[in-house]
């Protein structure tokens, strides 16, 4: 018998990176890479990974050199307390900022694919209760929910895909390049922040129980949702045809709505519904905890659990002020904060890792 | 504590109910038509609601009528749901929606796009909903529906639009395709053409009609046969049941496997041939870009089975008269072909098997091929189309029974 110690181990961490980062296919990121990648968007992912491998490399190596200590301790280690301060709050903003806008997303797609007459903030609310009730539970129980659906979760997509593989034509991703390598690449850069929970889970390096656990996890998990991204987004591509799927909302919902089962078994969409639930309810819960722990380490607070549900009513309120889902997602994630985070999380790790080479020049 | 544990439960449980909705207080539109308004902004909308009360074995609507009709104009798709129920008192549902029928004459117009884009607004709409042209007024084609068969509408409509797998003579086409095809807009887009009404009788073959020219007595009035074309999301012209079979066969998917055709017997003219087609293989489609005019090549490969041959004449053990036979069908096949190409480059100037679908394999970038213009360089391209025939069998019988023997009362 294994005694809890708060930690998590590889499939855990697998589990974490596999649903916050693949549970993107089913909310509005392919609207926002679509435009960019047209009929070769499902190359952005791939090309993205290969564009973060290496600031991700540098990060590893930098949370090595201080074993205990988590990305927040670390950045104030090596860059002082006046500068330290100011990354950590930009790394708390972008953490603060996907959580709420991205949650706020959920809602409307369940407003506008399924619940129309259901009120936007009891949708919120029960979405974010369900995440926070995951989240207080603590690492130990949020890890080992996510690995606990996993499963189930993938198998779902499965059978979707299954299911969808009748209308699906090869020849729409042709012209394979589709908009030219060299914008495929800009976009990739510009859209790297789609793996942006991949750097802010690295604020869990500690927790987890030993180093390999971590590198492995990561790769692992990255592999699995980096697939899963462009497998999906190829998926849509392949039934809706550019331009046609970038006029669609969720096009993972549209798809669920066509999926049938023979002639007379329609109308499935309610059994992608719970999954679909499920996944971002944990995905939440996990985003809740890490903003929790930006916050407190930003501010050096030991105690963070706490934090969860004052924070929790703070997304909640602030996440129902932006009018509709134009402004939510269009304005603030696509020119905010995906557009604005890519440099921080392509450039962090160069800087963190020049500034405690310097650190060790230092202290000799 | 158990207070609270209450009415978190009561809040999760019961969130649910906002959006509830009892099927008692539903109404099913299974089929919908749209017509030309008075004004151009205008729409005649038709529902046809299903009754699940019709034709169940006891109970209070045994004797219902199995659906209802109504017919009123609106200023579009999507606000004539609220306006039929100034008359139904149930909550109007699309959820189970099967056809989507439009006039000939809506579709012609240059709005028709519009018209239908702002359909798939509505939530409820289903993207694989039939859609189905009529020649005469949809309202009027909705109403004259009468299947002999089933008892409820409904079905009806599921079965005959699934049927098109079976005969090929009318397409597959929904509203995901046209939807599809009209915003890539490099092919055309077919959809199945249809009528109760009657047109000019005449007795050709079994599948040259247009809908309403099949002389067929008694049943249920209604013929689907053909297809209309599109171009840039307006119907343009139409094929008949032969043409849209070989449309389909020219496609590069494989969409309608198995069909049974007659040829003319090649050794004994006043007789027919009848043939099963099947066309499990892809179509080969090869391009030369860099000449000219664009030059195309097809292939086709198509097996066929002999099924009956009426002129008596042994095509099956005589090798050199079945190989007679293979020469004389690939030619018939290949121009019958190449005449329906010219024909989509000459009247209609867009292509209506999707070829474009391997056209665009010839290019890296999206701005090489916006550059090359398919939809400009198809009409003047230079097409040549082969045939791959290969007789794979014979049916249930190996030879032909000795007619002229068996009329001579002689021993067969």
């Amino acid at each position: 018998v294994k005694i809890s110690d708060g930690k998590i181990g590889t499939r855990e961490f697998v589990s974490l990176i596999a649903l916050t980062i693949g549970a993107k296919i089913s909310d509005i990121t392919p609207n926002l890479l679509i435009p960019h990648g047209k009929v070769a968007s499902w190359l952005i992912p791939i090309i993205s990974t290969i564009l973060i491998i290496g600031p991700f490399l540098l990060l590893i190596i930098v949370l090595k050199k201080y074993e205990t200590k988590n990305l927040i301790e670390v950045i104030y280690i090596t860059a002082g307390k006046y500068v330290g301060f100011l990354i950590a709050f930009i790394l708390f903003i972008i953490m603060f900022s996907t959580t709420t806008l991205n949650s706020r997303g959920y809602v409307e797609i369940v407003a506008s694919m399924f619940y129309q007459e259901t009120p936007h903030s009891l949708i919120y609310l029960l979405i974010l209760g369900g995440a926070y009730f995951i989240a207080n539970r603590g690492l130990e129980a949020i890890g080992r929910t996510a690995w606990l659906a996993l499963p189930y979760i993938k198998l779902s997509l499965l059978i979707y895909i299954i299911l969808i593989w009748k209308e699906v034509h090869f020849d729409f991703l042709f012209p394979i390049l589709g908009p030219g390598l060299k914008d495929l690449v800009v976009a990739s850069t510009k859209q790297s922040t789609i793996l942006g929970e991949f750097f802010l889970l690295a604020i869990l390096f500690p927790l987890v129980r030993k180093t390999k656990d971590y590198t492995l996890g990561s790769y692992i998990g990255l592999g699995i949702a980096v697939i899963e991204l462009s497998f999906f987004l190829a998926l849509y591509l392949m039934v809706f045809d550019y331009p046609h799927v970038e006029r669609l909302g969720y096009p993972f919902h549209h798809i669920a709505r066509i999926l049938s089962l023979g002639e007379f078994i329609s109308n499935l969409e309610g059994i992608f519904l719970t999954f679909w639930v499920i996944t971002g309810v944990i995905r939440f819960g996990i985003m809740l905890y890490l903003t929790a722990m930006y916050f407190s380490f930003m501010l050096k607070i030991k105690e963070f659990e706490p934090l969860l549900l004052p924070l929790t009513t703070l997304i909640f309120i602030l996440g129902l002020l932006p009018e509709n889902v134009a402004t939510t997602m269009f304005v603030f994630r696509s020119e905010f904060l995906i557009q604005g985070g890519a440099p921080v999380f392509l450039f962090l790790p160069v800087i963190l890792w020049v500034l405690s080479l310097r650190k060790k020049e230092n202290a000799l | 504590l158990k207070k609270k544990i209450i009415i978190i439960s009561c809040l999760l449980l019961l969130g649910g109910c906002y959006d509830r909705s009892e099927i008692e207080e539903r109404a099913f539109v299974i089929a919908t038509g749209i017509d030309k308004g008075e004004t151009p902004d205008q729409i005649i909308v038709t529902f046809q609601i299903a009754n699940p009360q019709a034709g169940v074995e006891k109970g209070p609507g045994k004797d219902e009528e199995p659906a209802e009709i109504i017919t009123f104009p609106a200023p579009d798709f999507l606000t004539a749901k609220d306006l039929a129920n100034s008359s139904v008192a149930r909550k109007i549902t699309f959820s189970h929606m099967g056809v989507f029928v439009v006039s000939e004459e809506l579709a012609r117009t240059d709005t028709f796009l519009q018209t239908l884009k702002s359909s798939i607004r509505e939530r409820e709409l289903r993207r694989h909903t039939y859609l189905i042209v009529s020649r005469e007024k949809a309202s009027d084609y909705i109403r004259g529906i009468d299947p002999k068969l089933e008892t409820r509408p409904h079905k009806f409509y599921d079965l005959m639009s699934g049927r098109w797998r079976d005969t090929g003579l009318v397409p597959h086409s929904r509203l995901h395709e046209y939807f599809l095809r009209s915003e890539t807009n490099m092919d055309s887009f077919l959809s199945i053409y249809a009528t109760n009404e009657n047109f000019e009788k005449k007795y050709i073959a079994e599948d040259e009609y247009l809908p309403g020219e099949i002389e067929l007595y008694g049943g249920n009035p209604t013929q689907m046969i053909g297809s209309a074309v599109f171009k840039n999301g307006i119907m343009i012209g139409s094929l008949n049941g032969e043409e849209t079979r070989m449309t389909l066969s020219l496609r590069p998917k494989a969409e309608a496997e198995i069909m049974l055709v007659t040829f003319p017997d090649p050794l004994d003219t006043g007789y027919k041939l009848s043939i099963r087609f099947i066309k499990q293989e892809r179509t080969k489609i090869m391009f030369n870009k860099d000449k000219n005019p664009l030059q195309i090549n097809v292939n086709v490969p198509i097996n066929l089975d002999i099924l009956a041959v009426p002129s008596g004449v042994d095509y099956i053990t005589d090798i050199e008269k079945q190989k007679l036979l293979k020469e004389y069908l690939t030619e018939l096949i290949e121009d019958k072909l190449i005449e329906l190409v010219e024909r989509t480059q000459d009247e209609f100037e867009i292509n209506p098997f999707n070829w474009s679908s391997q056209f665009r394999r010839e290019f890296i970038t999206l701005d090489q091929l916006d550059a090359f213009n398919w939809r400009q360089s198809y009409p003047n391209a230079d097409v040549k189309i082969t045939v791959d025939l290969s007789i794979s069998g014979f049916g249930k019988s190996l030879q032909p029974p000795p007619i002229e023997k068996i009329k001579e009362g002689k021993r067969g």
